[in-house]
């Protein structure tokens, strides 16, 4: 701006101005405000024509019958209601619903007992003892999720160095008691066990962006 | 578009194929009020519990597949008896069908219909998996 | 957190309907009994099949009968605040419509609230058992620690369908209760 400036101050001369007008353009923002538009209804026009229309719409309930038209032609249509228990929503591969703990596929459990998810779980719902087993390999012993803590945010998954734990893809796990949503690690297991074919599609599916 | 869709008649002929397609006046009877719904569908494949899958192309994304459940529970269906090789499919998570789609074959999986058991006896109780902590005094009795 | 209290008003007509409907059913149910060519055995509609006496019985055919008039009719007080409520409100809109099961949100206790059976859902991790804010000194952890609850819901928020197929297992619970028979018992 300071440039421009001095450059107008330069130009009391026209001549000069012209020359360098071309110049300021570059370094000036000018902006033309002529394209301005009418945003507000237009006054209603009162000839005898746009009158008689008027009272017409009014005395015949146009917009009533409209309304009408309307919903009987929405009977007709296909409805957008899911049937839930025949029909279900889409999901994405990402959907983050109850945990299982994975297996190699020779049925060995991954966990190592890392207890990095233990570390990063926000709501400190996970809860890890480890001892070495028999044969000199590092295991847990407890694994315990509260799922009532769990805030299902997926930390413990991406903490993960060996895809132990993942949040699977089954969201219909309402219990009738409060000690059912205390999972254990045989019934994170065993949850594993059942959806193995899902949680592997899943972790296909969205390989590239790990 | 011929004269008799422009007029709809053709939803006559699709009500009686529907009809027709789920055996009968009673049998139809029986499935709108166990289904609220008549679909008309190609069946895609059954799983191992007696589900059956359906899709039909032409309804709109979410309505165009749906889970028939076994005629065995009656009306106690449950959104968690679908079996979870076809889960990805009637969640549209996967187009591919479970019959083409390639199996895992590991011998560990588990069934993989297996219901919520919540409110049976099935249901999960929580134990712990750790040896106890702290031995238990057991008080030697006084030989008499 | 999300509460959901639901109260039942089974009004006068429904419990006619759903007599008729009920004879019906029982019809037709034992016929499929007695046809032993029938190739795949159906579930019967009620889950109370072994009575032992004739009242047993007559009182299990009323009890079907008033358990189908409450699981049709659940008319729950929204209490919902936060993401939950979000979720809930899924629930009730047209994509998954809860009125197809008679389950119609009311805004007030008087309106949701009045004749006896109660039923309550705890939707969501905080009103499970805390959740996020479990150790927290100024929370309570659960809800249960305040009203007796029927359905967990978990998830955080649970979705639109997790919270419906509660619903869904809330009505098979409904539907399984004894009121009569145990009355009679006593």
């Amino acid at each position: 701006m300071m440039n421009s400036a001095k450059l107008s101050s330069l130009a009391r001369n026209s001549l000069q101005y012209a020359a360098l007008r071309n110049v300021m353009r570059s370094n000036v923002i000018t902006q033309t405000r002529n394209c301005y538009v009418n945003v507000s209804p237009e006054d209603p026009k009162m000839d005898w024509e746009s009158i008689t229309d008027r009272a017409a719409t009014h005395m015949f309930f146009r917009e009533v019958a409209r309304g009408f038209a309307i919903t009987l032609a929405h009977m007709f249509k296909e409805p957008a209601t899911l049937n839930y228990p025949f029909e279900k929503g889409p999901l994405s591969p990402r959907f983050r619903g109850e945990h299982a703990l994975r297996r190699y596929p020779s049925g060995e459990e991954r966990c190592i007992a890392c207890k990095l998810c233990e570390a990063i779980c926000p709501a400190q719902a996970i809860t890890i003892e480890a001892e070495e087993r028999e044969d000199g390999a590092r295991r847990t012993t407890r694994y315990d999720i509260d799922m009532t803590k769990c805030i299902y945010c997926g930390f413990c998954q991406e903490a993960c160095p060996v895809d132990a734990i993942v949040e699977g893809p089954n969201f219909e796990f309402s219990t009738e008691t409060h000690e059912e949503l205390l999972y254990n690690k045989e019934k994170l297991l065993s949850n594993g066990d059942k959806w193995e074919p899902e949680i592997a599609v899943n972790i296909q599916d969205d390989y590239l962006y790990r | 578009m011929s004269i008799i869709k422009y007029f709809g008649l053709d939803k006559i002929g699709l009500f009686f194929r529907i009809i027709k397609q789920h055996g009968g006046i009673r049998a139809s009877l029986y499935k709108l009020y166990r289904m609220d719904e008549l679909m008309d569908g190609t069946l895609v494949g059954t799983d191992n519990f007696g589900n059956k899958y359906f899709e039909n192309k032409n309804n709109m994304f979410g309505r165009d597949r749906w889970v028939e459940y076994s005629p065995h529970v009656g009306m106690d269906y449950d959104g968690s008896q679908v079996s979870v090789e076809w889960y990805g499919w009637l969640h549209h998570k996967t187009d591919i069908p479970p019959p083409e789609a390639k199996k895992l074959g590991y011998s560990w999986l588990a069934d993989p219909n297996q219901p919520n058991p919540t409110g049976t006896t099935d249901a999960y109780i929580p134990y712990s998996t750790t040896r106890p902590k702290v031995e238990p005094w057991i008080p030697k009795s006084k030989s008499q | 957190m999300s509460l959901t209290v639901l109260k039942n008003l089974s009004p006068v007509t429904r419990a006619i309907n759903g007599a008729l409907f009920s004879a019906m059913r029982h019809q037709s149910s034992t016929t499929d009994g007695k046809s032993a060519s029938t190739p795949t055995e159906y579930k019967p509609y009620s889950p109370f099949q072994i009575t032992s006496s004739d009242a047993e019985y007559v009182l299990a055919r009323v009890d079907d009968l008033i358990n189908w008039g409450r699981k049709g009719s659940l008319w729950p007080l929204t209490f919902g605040l936060a993401c939950c409520a979000v979720e809930m409100m899924h629930c009730a809109a047209a994509r998954y419509d809860l009125d197809r099961f008679g389950i119609i949100f009311r805004a007030s206790p008087r309106q949701a609230d009045m004749p006896d059976p109660r039923w309550v859902i705890s939707m969501g991790s905080c009103a499970n058992g805390g959740g996020y804010y479990h150790y927290s000194y100024s929370v309570v952890r659960g809800c249960d620690r305040i009203v007796p609850v029927d359905i967990y819901v978990p998830g955080c928020p649970p979705t639109a369908e997790a919270l419906l197929y509660a619903l869904l297992q809330l009505q098979r619970k409904v539907k399984n209760m004894k009121t009569l028979q145990m009355w009679y018992r006593k």
